[in-house]
C-alpha cells in the first residue's frame, strides 16, 4: 500500500538563517547555505519541464547563477523557495522558446505533441518507455505535474512548492492525470505491470 | 435538439469514486473517509477493480521515476562561473570608482584655479582700498593722532608697529572678504 510522504517543513521558516544572512549582506555564506538545499529540488524541477538530464544540469546551473546574481536584490517579498523556482520556471521556458517560441505551460490542458516532442526521453528501459509513451500524450501541466510528483517521492506539497501552484490545484492536476493515464492504457493495452 | 446522451451507471460510478480512490491510494484520506472506503470496497463490485488499475500504475509510475542526480562536477563549476561574475563585477567597480576619482581630481583642480583667478585681483582690490583708507586717515589727521597717543605711551617705534599693524589688519580682512565673495561668486 503506497503511504503518502511526510509533509516538508513549513518553507517560509526554513530557511531563516539564509535570510538572517541576507539582512547581514553575507550574500557569499547565504549562496553557500542554499546550494545544497535546493540544487537537487531545481534539477528535478527542470527535468520536468525538459525532460532531457544534460539540459536540465544546465538549465539548473544557468538559474542557480542567476540566483547568485539576483541575491542582493532578493527582499524576502515572497519565500526563498518560490523565488527560486520561480527563477527555474522562467529560465525552463527561455530554453524551450528557443526552440518553440510560441511555447506556454501554464495554460495549456490540451495535449500538444510539438511541446512533447521538444523534450527526449531519457531512458532505455523497457517500462520507461511505456510510461514516457502514455505521459507524451497528456497536457504539458498534466505531464508536468506527474512526473515531479514521482520524482519528489510523491510529496504533495514539495511539488506545490516547485511548481508554485497551491496544493489542491497539483491534487486536481494529479488525478486528471493518472485517470487519463488509466484510460490511455486500456486504449493501448499496455500492461500496467511493466511486463 | 437532441435528447442527452444518458451517461453509462458504471462510468457515473467510476467517476465518483476515483478521486477517493486515489487519495485512498495517496493515503491522503481522514480516518474516517478511509473507513468509509473501506466499507464501499468491501460491497462495491465496480471499484476494487479500479483501485488495483490505479495501484498498478501508481506502482509503474514510481518505479519509472528518473533517479538523477547532478554531476560531480557540477558545484566546482557553478563556482568557477559565480567567481568569474564576481571578478566582473568587482572590475567594474574599480573602474566606476576610478572614474570618480578622476572627476574629483578635476573638480578640485578647478576649484583652485577659479580661486587664485579671483583671489589675486581680490589682493589686489583690498590693497588699493588700503591705500586709499591710509591716504584718507592721514589727509583727515585721525591716524596722526592715534599714532601721538600710541608714541606717548609705547614709544616712537612701537608706534610705527601699531601702525603698520592696524593697516595690515584692516586690509587683510578686506582683502580675504572680497576673495571670499569672488570664490563663491564664480561657483
Amino acid at each position: 500500500m503506497t503511504q503518502a510522504a511526510a509533509p516538508t517543513a513549513n518553507l517560509a521558516t526554513a530557511d531563516t538563517d539564509i535570510h538572517d544572512r541576507l539582512r547581514a549582506g553575507e550574500y557569499r555564506q547565504a549562496f553557500t547555505l542554499l546550494l545544497p538545499r535546493y540544487r537537487d529540488k531545481v534539477f528535478r524541477l527542470s527535468f520536468s519541464m525538459l525532460r532531457d538530464r544534460t539540459w536540465a544540469e544546465d538549465a539548473t546551473q544557468d538559474t542557480l547563477l542567476r540566483v547568485w546574481r539576483a541575491l542582493p536584490g532578493f527582499a524576502g517579498q515572497s519565500a526563498l523557495s518560490t523565488w527560486i523556482y520561480a527563477i527555474a520556471k522562467n529560465s525552463c521556458l527561455s530554453e524551450l522558446r528557443k526552440k518553440r517560441p510560441l511555447v506556454s505551460i501554464d495554460n495549456d490542458d490540451e495535449y500538444d505533441a510539438e511541446v512533447a516532442g521538444l523534450a527526449v526521453t531519457d531512458s532505455d528501459d523497457s517500462a520507461t518507455v511505456s510510461v514516457g509513451q502514455l505521459l507524451d500524450q497528456l497536457p504539458e501541466r498534466y505531464r508536468q505535474a506527474v512526473t515531479l510528483f514521482y520524482m519528489e517521492d510523491k510529496s504533495y506539497e514539495q511539488t506545490a512548492a516547485s511548481l508554485g501552484l497551491p496544493l489542491g490545484t497539483v491534487k486536481a492536476l494529479l488525478h486528471r492525470a493518472r485517470k487519463r493515464l488509466v484510460e490511455l492504457t486500456r486504449e493501448s493495452s499496455v500492461d500496467l505491470t511493466g511486463a | 435538439m437532441s435528447a442527452p446522451t444518458p451517461i453509462d451507471p458504471t462510468e457515473a460510478h467510476v467517476l465518483a469514486w476515483n478521486d477517493r480512490l486515489q487519495d485512498w491510494l495517496d493515503g491522503d484520506l481522514s480516518d474516517a473517509d478511509r473507513c468509509a472506503v473501506d466499507a464501499h470496497l468491501a460491497t462495491c463490485s465496480i471499484c476494487p477493480g479500479q483501485l488495483e488499475e490505479l495501484r498498478e500504475l501508481d506502482t509503474l509510475l514510481s518505479t519509472a521515476a528518473p533517479r538523477l542526480s547532478l554531476s560531480e562536477t557540477f558545484d566546482a563549476r557553478l563556482m568557477l562561473e559565480v567567481d568569474a561574475f564576481d571578478h566582473q563585477q568587482r572590475a567594474r567597480l574599480r573602474q566606476k570608482l576610478e572614474q570618480e576619482r578622476q572627476q574629483q581630481l578635476q573638480s578640485l583642480a578647478r576649484g583652485w584655479k577659479q580661486s587664485l583667478a579671483f583671489v589675486v585681483p581680490g589682493v589686489v582690490a583690498a590693497l588699493g582700498l588700503i591705500f586709499a583708507l591710509v591716504g584718507s586717515l592721514d589727509h583727515s589727521g585721525i591716524s596722526r593722532s592715534l599714532t601721538a597717543e600710541s608714541a606717548g605711551e609705547l614709544g616712537h617705534n612701537a608706534a610705527l608697529y601699531v601702525q603698520v599693524a592696524f593697516i595690515a589688519l584692516i586690509g587683510g580682512g578686506i582683502g580675504l572678504t572680497v576673495a571670499r565673495w569672488l570664490s563663491s561668486a564664480a561657483d
